[in-house]
């Protein structure tokens, strides 16, 4: 490990400040946390925010894993990876099992998650009302008096135009009776992995300098309509590698006349399911 | 036993003061008093300006009165109109003082049939019944059926009149204010009229009104109130003619 | 108007003393009045006057200097100057309706006719689509709006159609006041008449109460049972719609009365 970088490459007086903003997040699950984004190595929109969470958290006797559209082995995720393996010196690891820090862009792990674990969240737009409110000083008071009909109005808007609610992804969910989030890009799929999880869900947004945060055991309820009510997608097919029906499948074509297949979007369950073992 | 006034003026003054032209100050009223009665029809005659519109709006509400007191009986009630508060000028137009000015206020977009029969719904008549009145009515009046769902607004001036007045005796009234109601209609219609008002007479309705044709009073006015006199004393002149 | 207003006791909007500065600007000074139920009050005045200050204070979009606005809603009378804030968003939210001169401001124009109509019902925790959908259908025609328009944008409408959409919206979660701000300023006469006209069937069928700001005598006399004349911030002028119009008597409202064509 290089001299110059501090452990986990944030000071530690700035670590301290994220952490505080952590406390005061899990303190009020679902609301948005204020905190003093510092410049991080990389562009925003790459993740910017959950680099500084997992940076404030990890320890040396931390296994990270990075995934990036579920997958371990993407630029984004090994790049991530690289980093701290570079600045902490840690232990890097594909198995969600193994891992006691999982750093995220677009999806849970399938495996189910543990107590003792921690997920962190890269979050591009943390504002759930921002489609309702564009003005700021106005979704905080919203969210202050609870005031989260309109919410609705985005899931309306779907049924009217689609004849469903069509929004699949950062799907919004309120937070234990109270706060209403936008789970991050994260498919609707993975909505209810939020709900009562035994792990510490962590949300960053390096841009918007905002965290948040589930507890572990905490309701997550997705909104919905009563003649509408939250659905989970479903695919007419099995993975093509590991067969696997109970997964998040991504769909891929394969040649110009339009052959299509699906794969698991977690490649670590997806190889786990087919008998692989990691290394 | 002297009957019960139903309207009485106690020293009303009236002045109108134009600040835009140079505060030219006119007097109308200076301490007029006068007593109505049921079923009784007062003309008021005098020269233009001697304030005979100006009484009518003053009674109606729409002018303010200077100095005294307007006491119109209310559901037995005296209620002075000159110091009442708005809700109570509204229940009086609503129940109690009907106005027919020279001229409709015709609203676009609301038929011939809705503007008459508006007085009837604000008393919440049930809107079948208030049709079938307002229809009667604008048959009796001589407007032509295939113009009441029609807004008044393309109407001639004796139509929109005769819209009008409709809506002026569709629903009682104790009071009845007449500004001129038989001004631009033919002589037929203004026979309707007349007869409109001896029913309303009849109905013990207190009718006072301002004519342009002294012949089309004198069937049924009780007496004249001479208003250019009124700065003397005697005013009131009955009225000999009436059969 | 068909309706006259109760002859009741309480008001439901009262007026105290409110004053706004802006800085040293004056937006309004010790203006008080009160509107009671089912009752359309007009306030007049040219531009700058302070009719819209005003208004905006009742609202609780503009904090007054000084003064009460008092709200009879199902917690008691409440000064919404005073209460707290949870409260007052919740009485403006449920109880009043704001429809704006432009109304790509009250509008969100991102958003359809039907979503328009629909969001109070939603605020009001209303979470059935169908039922949603069949009461913004109910209110397009109400309006008289094509209801085959509900998925379209207001964007599209023309501004008659987008005027008498920002009264859907604001209309269908029955609110008790309407708070109106020249409404029909920079329409054409003949859509100005449509929008009155369904407003005066509104109004009378709802017994709602409604405070008009309006620079328009004529419109002002159509839909108001009182008027309260603006100038310079300050009330100069008040009485019914008829004895304003018809009897100014103050230098500025004869001026004001005889500066248009027949009111």
């Amino acid at each position: 490990m290089p001299l110059s970088y501090n452990f986990a490459y944030l000071d530690e007086q700035s670590k301290k400040m994220i952490r505080r903003s952590i406390l005061k997040a899990i303190a009020i699950p679902g609301f948005q946390v204020p905190f003093g984004g510092r410049e991080m190595p990389l562009p925003y929109g790459w993740g910017t925010g959950g680099i500084q969470l997992t940076a404030a958290v990890i320890g040396p006797d931390d296994r990270l894993k990075v995934i990036d559209q579920g997958s371990d082995d993407t630029v984004n995720a090994i790049s991530i990876k690289a980093f701290f393996k570079k600045t902490a010196g840690i232990e890097t690891t594909e198995d969600t099992e193994r891992a006691t820090i999982i750093q995220t862009r677009h999806r849970i792990p399938e495996t189910p998650l543990q107590n003792g674990q921690i997920m962190v969240f890269q979050v591009p737009i943390p504002e759930p009302l921002q489609f309702i409110e564009p003005k700021k000083s106005q979704t905080v008071k919203m969210h202050g008096f609870e005031e989260y009909g309109s919410m609705h109005v985005k899931l309306y808007e779907d049924i009217a135009k689609f004849g469903r609610i069509a929004t699949a992804f950062d799907y919004p969910v309120q937070v234990h009776q109270r706060y209403i989030m936008s789970p991050s890009p994260i498919p609707k799929y993975d909505n209810p992995k939020l709900h009562r999880s035994p792990a510490v869900h962590l949300f960053g947004a390096g841009r918007e300098k905002r965290i948040y945060a589930v507890p572990p055991y905490t309701d997550v309820v997705s909104l919905d309509f009563e003649d509408y009510p939250f659905e989970l997608e479903k695919w007419d097919g099995a993975c093509a590698v590991c067969g696997s029906t109970d997964s998040f499948l991504d769909e891929i074509i394969t040649d110009d006349t339009g052959t299509r297949m699906f794969i698991c979007s977690d490649t670590e369950y997806c190889q786990k399911k087919s008998g692989n073992t990691f290394s | 036993m002297a009957p019960r006034w139903i309207l009485k003026l106690e020293n009303i003054e009236k002045d109108f003061l134009f600040h835009l032209q140079q505060g030219t100050r006119i007097v109308v009223f200076d301490r007029f008093s006068h007593l109505f009665y049921p079923g009784r029809a007062s003309i008021l005659t005098g020269p233009s300006g001697s304030g005979k519109s100006t009484l009518l709006r003053m009674i109606y509400g729409t002018y303010r009165t200077g100095g005294g007191h307007i006491w119109v009986r209310h559901r037995d009630r005296p209620v002075d109109i000159a110091a009442a508060a708005p809700a109570m000028i509204y229940t009086l137009r609503r129940d109690t003082i009907g106005y027919v000015s020279q001229f409709l206020r015709v609203v676009p977009r609301v038929s011939a049939l809705d503007t008459v029969i508006e007085p009837l719904l604000a008393r919440n008549m049930d809107l079948e019944k208030a049709l079938k009145k307002g229809r009667a009515l604008l048959e009796r009046l001589n407007i032509p059926s295939n113009m009441w769902h029609l807004s008044a607004t393309t109407f001639s001036g004796g139509e929109q009149q005769r819209i009008n007045l409709a809506r002026g005796f569709i629903a009682p009234f104790p009071i009845l204010l007449l500004d001129e109601p038989t001004a631009s209609l033919d002589l037929k219609n203004r026979q309707i009229v007349i007869d409109l008002i001896k029913e309303a007479l009849a109905d013990n309705t207190c009718v006072i009104g301002v004519f342009h044709d002294p012949a089309d009073h004198r069937d049924f006015a009780d007496h004249t109130i001479d208003l250019s006199l009124m700065l003397n004393q005697e005013v009131m002149q009955p009225c000999t003619q009436k059969n | 108007m068909t309706r006259m207003p109760e002859n009741s006791p309480q008001p439901l909007l009262a007026v105290q003393h409110l004053s706004k500065f802006f800085g040293r600007q004056l937006g309004c000074h010790d203006i008080s009045f009160a509107v009671s139920p089912g009752e359309v009050i007009g306030v007049v005045g040219e531009s700058g006057s302070g009719k819209s200050t005003l208004l905006n204070c009742i609202a609780g979009r503009i904090k007054p200097s000084n003064g009460s606005v008092f709200f009879h809603s199902s917690e008691g009378m409440t000064d919404l100057c005073r209460c707290d804030e949870a409260l007052m968003r919740k009485i403006i939210r449920t109880q009043t309706g704001y429809v704006t001169q432009n109304a790509a401001q009250g509008l969100k124009m991102h958003i359809s006719a039907g979503g328009n109509i629909g969001e109070k019902l939603m605020a009001g925790g209303m979470r059935h689509y169908g039922q949603i959908r069949k009461m913004a259908l109910a209110w397009l025609e109400r309006v008289e709006i094509d209801p085959e328009r509900i998925d379209d944008l207001p964007a599209t409408f023309s501004g008659g159609m987008q005027q008498r959409l920002q009264i859907a919206a604001n209309l269908v979660n029955a609110p008790k006041i309407m708070l109106m701000d020249e409404p029909t300023s920079g329409l054409d006469v003949s859509v100005q008449a449509r929008l009155i006209d369904v407003l005066r069937k509104l109004v009378s069928g709802l017994h709602l109460s409604m405070v008009l700001v309006t620079h328009d005598l004529a419109v002002a006399r159509l839909l108001c049972h009182r008027l309260y004349v603006m100038k310079q911030g300050e009330m100069v002028e008040s009485g019914l719609s008829d004895q304003i119009l018809d009897d100014p008597r103050q230098p500025y409202t004869q001026l004001l009365v005889s500066s248009v064509l027949k009111p």
